[in-house]
């Protein structure tokens, strides 16, 4: 064969071979069009969402786990083949704890805490048994943009025998440095649970959540790779965010003054024209329970009216003499 | 300035922080919101079918819940926690009737009410098997869009809600008990830190995966033997069991709560759908419709700031006749 042509061939075929490696990483990372659109339009574009969301499910949920530190719980990722967890600053807490890590189909691991940055919340640890564990990759949220689809994995409520991680689909809405918001709804349990893109990778941590059903806040992904040596080296640093440890004065008002009574609470008094009155409630019932929450001391009662709201019905099993009774009671508003 | 609120919640305690509002630059744009009317109208061919054969549930007067209608002569599938006083019935085309309660089955929380009209559209019933995590479903409502859309979160599953409120590690010296939680049924038996627990109901238990699947065939409310070893003793502690609802703490409520309204009712259930939908409870007692436009579920409860559930269709179907038939008549109320 002519050199020429031996060199065209070998040409032709470095092109075809970069073509056939062009075509397949852009296979890869296409995705249906329906992500690209503001607003999708048709059943056609959510069933493209469906099926490409259903799948990534299966790929990325094995890698979610929960994380039991001490007396807390909390959830996390599995990022590499070494056993590097991501989650919460808050969850992980100090360095060097032991650390319970539950997989998705409820193999038990131990492992150990790692560092923290508190002020952005973002937290790690590592799985110290030997074992096989999957993981997922982490992305890189410096490209992230709003609208842009996102699946949040969790155990909120804490790990439930039987329950794995529960899956919500939600768009980012807002990005900056410090923290992602997006509208998977999230809560208590789901602190340093994945938030993933629809390719599969890590894009943010769970961290906290606002009043609002659409504002749930993640700790960007970047800054987990910027700090990496600091939290895999076990350095916990930062100034904690402020937190409210007590609940604000609530809204909500029954109007009575109750008193400790063994393991139940006795009515002192009832404030003329307030919700109890007008109900029927009476100095010196004795509250057994409200709905379904027993309530022991004052303190209990004020909690309690703390996570109602004004005009909430609810009610009361009191025991009045020798009879129990249930009276329905639509909670007030506290004059401010 | 935002005000995180840093909730963790001991035992378990379950981390997540509440901010009063995330600190991002501009306000959230709504266009990337599953409420937003583009995106809900794209499911309007999906539930409008069903339109016909919803009815809203009033109870003396004021909207309850939905009904669905099961029988073209009158009967009507409702969500049965909030059913009190004068019930009546609004069809689709406004006409009202009033409602007898005919039937009730109390653990999935389903009742049939009958009214006197006649050749009314019925609703046919799909099932739930093939809802995997990240599917769509819709909720109908009384509306002709969806009363709101969402994905399924967990597939549906048995439900494990019995808690005695133990933590506990297993060690190569057996299942030791880290804590114990406030107002558990664990604490009431007495059961302390550093007790190792050998047995539960006669069975040994080696680990914590052992002993987490004997409790999960449990219910709340059963009792149980726990043998336990305490220094150099043993020793037998019996325990009632609680459900978590009995031992929520208010933070944890207070969390839930956040950014919508719950169900009065959220827990008992045996088997659900879980999904991400925020689905108001006075929508409780509809169908939940896939893609597809089928019935996958019910309605039943408005659960949690992140989960919305659902009775499965293959479970609500054989209950109908069941109900229908006299057998699950409504207990006779108590006078007030």
């Amino acid at each position: 064969m002519q050199a020429t042509t031996r060199r065209r061939l070998k040409f032709t075929a470095a092109m075809l071979i970069f073509f056939a490696l062009v075509q397949s990483i852009s296979a890869q990372s296409a995705l249906p069009s329906a992500f690209f659109m503001k607003i999708p339009e048709t059943v056609q574009d959510l069933q493209a969402i469906e099926n490409h969301v259903q799948k990534l499910v299966e790929k990325v949920m094995p890698a979610t786990v929960c994380l039991r530190v001490g007396n807390h719980q909390g959830s996390g990722v599995i990022i590499n083949r070494e056993g590097h967890i991501l989650t919460a600053g808050h969850v992980s807490g100090a360095a060097e704890r032991d650390v319970t890590v539950i997989l998705s189909d409820g193999r038990r691991l131990r492992g150990r805490t790692l560092g923290a940055n508190n002020a952005i919340d973002s937290g790690m640890a590592v799985i110290t048994d030997k074992a096989d564990f999957p993981y997922v990759e982490m992305a890189k949220s410096a490209a992230l943009k709003k609208g842009q689809w996102c699946l949040a994995l969790g155990h909120p409520g804490g790990y439930k025998i039987g329950r794995p991680p529960v899956i919500r689909l939600g768009r980012l809405q807002g990005v900056s440095a410090k923290l992602l918001v997006s509208d998977c709804a999230l809560v208590g349990g789901d602190s340093g649970g994945p938030l993933i893109d629809m390719h599969g990778r890590v894009i943010g941590i769970h961290s906290r959540i606002s009043d609002k059903l659409s504002a749930n806040v993640h700790v960007p992904i970047d800054t987990y790779r910027e700090t990496w040596t600091r939290l895999a080296g076990g350095e916990v640093w930062g100034k904690p965010l402020p937190s409210l440890d007590r609940l604000k004065p609530g809204e909500a008002y029954v109007g009575v003054r109750v008193a400790p009574d063994k393991k139940t609470l006795r009515i002192e008094s009832v404030t003329p024209g307030g919700p109890a009155e007008k109900a029927g409630l009476r100095v010196n019932d004795v509250i057994l329970k409200i709905d379904n929450q027993t309530l022991a001391t004052p303190e209990d009662l004020g909690g309690f009216l703390k996570v109602r709201r004004p005009g909430a019905r609810i009610n009361v099993h009191v025991q009045r003499g020798a009879e129990i009774m249930s009276i329905a009671v639509v909670l007030g508003k506290r004059a401010s | 300035m935002p005000h995180p609120r840093f909730l963790g919640i001991v035992i378990i305690g379950i981390g997540l922080i509440t901010s009063s509002k995330p600190a991002y630059s501009q306000p959230p744009p709504s266009d990337y919101l599953r409420s937003h009317p583009k995106f809900v109208q794209i499911f309007r061919d999906v539930v409008q079918p069903y339109a016909p054969c919803i009815v809203r549930v009033q109870c003396d007067g004021a909207d309850t819940c939905l009904g669905t209608i099961v029988g073209a002569d009158g009967w009507i599938l409702a969500k049965a926690h909030d059913l009190t006083g004068k019930i009546t019935c609004r069809l689709n085309d406004g006409r009202q009737f009033e409602a007898k309660l005919v039937g009730v089955h109390e653990q999935h929380d389903l009742a049939l009410l009958k009214i006197a009209a006649h050749q009314l559209r019925v609703l046919q019933f799909w099932h739930s098997k093939n809802a995997k995590a990240g599917s769509w479903v819709a909720s109908v409502g009384s509306r002709p869009d969806a009363a709101t859309v969402g994905v399924v979160s967990v597939p549906t599953r048995k439900v494990h809600e019995a808690y005695l409120g133990v933590l506990a590690n297993s060690t190569p010296k057996g299942l030791i008990v880290l804590g114990v939680a406030q107002k558990s049924a664990a604490l009431q038996a007495g059961l302390r830190p550093k007790d190792i627990i050998l047995h539960l109901n006669s069975q040994p238990v080696a680990d914590a995966n052992q002993f987490q699947q004997i409790l999960a065939d449990l219910n709340p409310g059963d009792a149980i033997a726990l043998k336990i070893r305490r220094g150099a003793k043993q020793q037998e502690i019996r325990a009632t069991l609680q459900s978590r609802e009995q031992v929520g703490d208010f933070r944890t409520e207070f969390q839930n709560r956040l950014g919508s309204d719950l169900s009065n009712r959220r827990s008992g259930y045996a088997v659900i759908l879980q999904h991400d939908s925020a689905l108001k409870p006075s929508d409780c007692g509809g169908p939940l419709v896939d893609l597809q436009g089928r019935v996958i579920g019910i309605n039943i409860s408005r659960a949690g700031r992140v989960e919305s559930w659902a009775i499965p269709a293959e479970i609500v179907h054989p209950l109908i006749a069941e109900l229908k038939s006299g057998k699950l008549a409504p207990k006779e109320k108590k006078a007030e």
